[in-house]
């Protein structure tokens, strides 16, 4: 008899219900109290088909791979120069996804923009407009332009290295941002023109256009804006992902952002993180085929961000087909986010290092996700652009390994044929064959080994598909 | 390139060579532009940060303004979406009508439109001044943050919806209010602020009826006793 059965006090065996499982029960009780749905910060619960169903098959004796610490393999790419823009030229294909100054704190948004420097990549701005200290950081700054268009200045955007305008987040697509009243300082009220303290809502339609064809002329006027010398990138929440993506190629998108469902928040309904938007992974495989289908495949690039945890998922995610990653999450775990220290403070929020996800609180122990002066403090910028660097150069070579076994002298060389997927699931949204079997469980594959069989069964003498014999 | 000259023909030239013209001689101190025959073409006079009056004869498209800085715009037609987008400073004064989105998120300087707006005029305000001389459309005044908001004619449903600051006035009828936005007393400041806004229109506040909209301040925190303006709002 196993000691880990939960058993009751006369030691029957305690039965756990799953509709009412205490989740559920915990859910319901917490709403009852609260009036309104429960709000958390970084990401989904739920286990997703992701880049970890897929391994790398590298070369063996079939195929021969280059010497893993000699032979070069390249990872720079340049991208955003389909309408003769200055491109981003990443020294290797990561950038920093957006996060606002407001869910962010200022040291935070400096340490990205330096480690980013330091690493050759780009970062990105967010809701809350520039920061000077972010600009000053980073060598190529992505401007976003949002929904809510909090802090946004046509000067800063005329500064800008790319310009980003934001459709929708993998994490709560079709829905606004929020900023709950303990984040919005006297600092963020002024920058987001806002009264301090207000349960700040993003609007999310943007307020000077709606559909794709006002897309391709918000497009145009960014360029007027700019003189056409930077590119425009158009960031999508992962939904109807080929028709959002060619309706963006459309209008005129120099670089197409496509978030994933595992992508991060710094407040959001939990609800939306869990039942709203598909996964990255099959996000990317309908990306990388709308683009091909509208021939613009090395025209318009792809950056594809949601739950990119390190090099491993990002050399999948280009062996997939995208131009690069964005990482977001794992940028500020890698700043200190969810680090075993000050351990009380984590605790006076019902929770601990390593289960997390208070941002939207700004009571953040280490100093990231909050506006706290104290708080801030415990996350100096020179020691926390170091571990994003650090950080960013595992990613590196760790995409430069995958590329290397399986004989790529180039990260952006890797190719679905790289790869075999560990689950049914996996091999059907990706069309790469479940290992062992040599097979893809897509609709096309299944037509195919019909018609074989039947070619077999009418070589044989039976049957064909039109009823004649042989 | 259009040769740098206080007067374009727009059908003669592409849109990045009339805005570069325009921002060409704003900087070089050309006190007026004129432009003919802009026929609704999209995207003019975009991002002109410098002073200088331009002056359109004929109908202008979608983001004529749109996130200026101090230029001085004068449109002797009708705009299409969006007319003064993001505006910083500087005026945009339009001899017509302007379609949806009027003046959104402007955060400062004066837009006039002499006669109708589409839907959603002044949403997301950030500051400045919108005066329509006639009526506005469909929820405009959304999700407001500060500035000044005045309709001559009227108002139609959801006017301020979920306004978080700023103030609107409407001088005819208004079909619905928004959610959480309230009327307030109109008191002596406020007629002084309309005369004062509406007398170089040539329109004379006095002879209208005005209410004045401001948030209810039930949105701005989330309260469990307050249902009703939230199941509006959410």
């Amino acid at each position: 008899m196993s000691e880990f059965v939960p058993r009751g006090a006369d030691g029957h065996v305690l039965q756990k219900l799953w509709v009412w499982s205490p989740e559920t029960i915990q859910d319901i009780q917490t709403k009852a109290e609260l009036g309104r749905y429960t709000n958390r910060a970084l990401g989904t619960t739920r286990r997703t088909p992701h880049f970890e169903d897929l391994t790398f098959v590298p070369c063996t004796l079939s195929r021969v791979p280059l010497e893993g610490y000699r032979e070069t393999c390249r990872t720079d790419i340049e991208i955003g120069a389909r309408h003769g823009a200055k491109p981003i030229r990443l020294r290797t294909p990561i950038t920093i996804a957006g996060m606002s100054y407001g869910a962010l704190s200022r040291n935070a948004k400096a340490a990205l923009g330096t480690a980013a420097t330091r690493v050759g990549i780009s970062t990105t701005t967010g809701d809350g407009g520039m920061l000077d200290l972010e600009r000053e950081a980073s060598d190529q700054l992505v401007y976003q332009v949002l929904p809510s268009r909090y802090g946004f200045n046509p000067h800063h955007l005329r500064i800008a290295n790319a310009a980003e305008i934001v459709i929708g987040q993998g994490a709560k697509p079709g829905t606004g941002g929020v900023l709950l009243g303990a984040k919005v300082s006297e600092i963020i009220a002024e920058a987001r023109t806002l009264p301090p303290g207000v349960d700040q809502r993003s609007p999310c339609r943007h307020p000077d256009f709606v559909g794709p064809d006002d897309l391709q002329i918000k497009i145009e006027e960014l360029r007027e804006a700019t003189d056409g010398s930077i590119p425009i990138y158009v960031k999508i929440g992962a939904c109807r992902v080929p028709d959002d993506v060619k309706l963006a190629c459309k209008a005129g998108a120099d670089v197409i952002v496509i978030d994933g469902l595992e992508g991060g928040t710094g407040a959001s309904p939990d609800s939306l993180m869990d039942h709203t938007g598909i996964p990255t992974l099959a996000a990317t495989v309908e990306a990388v085929a709308a683009i091909r289908e509208m021939r613009l495949e090395g025209v318009v690039n792809l950056i594809v961000s949601g739950g990119i945890r390190n090099g491993i998922d990002a050399a999948k995610a280009l062996a997939l087909g995208a131009d690069a990653v964005s990482i977001g999450t794992a940028a500020m775990i890698a700043l200190n986010c969810n680090r075993n220290v000050h351990v009380e403070d984590y605790a006076r929020m019902g929770t601990e290092p390593g289960a997390c996800h208070h941002c939207h609180t700004g009571l953040c122990p280490v100093g990231i996700a909050t506006q706290d002066e104290d708080l801030i403090a415990r996350l100096p910028v020179p020691e926390a652009a170091d571990r994003v660097e650090g950080f960013l150069h595992s990613m590196t070579q760790e995409m430069q390994m995958f590329a290397r076994a399986c004989g790529k002298s180039a990260v952006h060389d890797l190719e679905p044929e790289d790869l075999r997927a560990m689950t049914i699931e996996a091999s059907a949204i990706t069309g790469i064959p479940l290992v062992g079997t040599n097979f893809a469980f897509r609709p096309e594959s299944f037509a195919q080994a019909v018609v074989e069989a039947m070619a077999a069964a009418s070589t044989n003498g039976h049957v064909t598909p039109h009823g004649a014999h042989h | 390139m259009a040769t740098l000259t206080s007067d374009i023909d727009c059908s003669r030239h592409t849109t990045r060579e009339i805005n570069q013209a325009i921002k060409l001689a704003a900087a070089d101190g050309v006190p007026e532009i004129h432009l003919a025959n802009p026929t609704a073409r999209h995207c003019l006079a975009v991002a002109v940060m410098q002073p200088i009056d331009i002056v359109f004869d004929g109908p202008v498209g979608w983001f004529c303004g749109g996130m200026c800085d101090g230029a001085r715009i004068t449109v002797h037609g009708n705009c299409g979406w969006s007319v003064g987008e993001n505006l910083m400073s500087g005026s945009i004064s339009v001899h017509g009508n302007s379609g949806s989105s009027t003046a959104a998120t402007i955060r400062g300087g004066r837009i006039f439109v002499a006669g109708d707006t589409g839907a959603r005029a002044g949403i997301s305000m950030k500051g400045g001044t919108l005066v329509v001389g006639g009526s506005v459309g469909y929820m405009s005044g959304f999700m407001m943050q500060r500035g000044t908001m005045i309709v001559c004619g009227d108002a139609a449903d959801g006017i301020g919806d979920s306004m978080y600051e700023g103030t609107v006035y409407v001088g005819g009828e208004i079909a619905s209010l928004g959610a959480d936005c309230i009327e307030a007393e109109l008191g002596d400041d406020d007629r002084e602020l309309l005369a004062r806004e509406l007398g170089p229109q040539g329109i004379d506040s006095s002879a209208k009826d005005w209410k004045k909209l401001v948030a209810g301040r039930k949105l701005w925190n989330f309260s469990r006793h307050e249902y009703d303006a939230w199941r509006g709002a959410l």
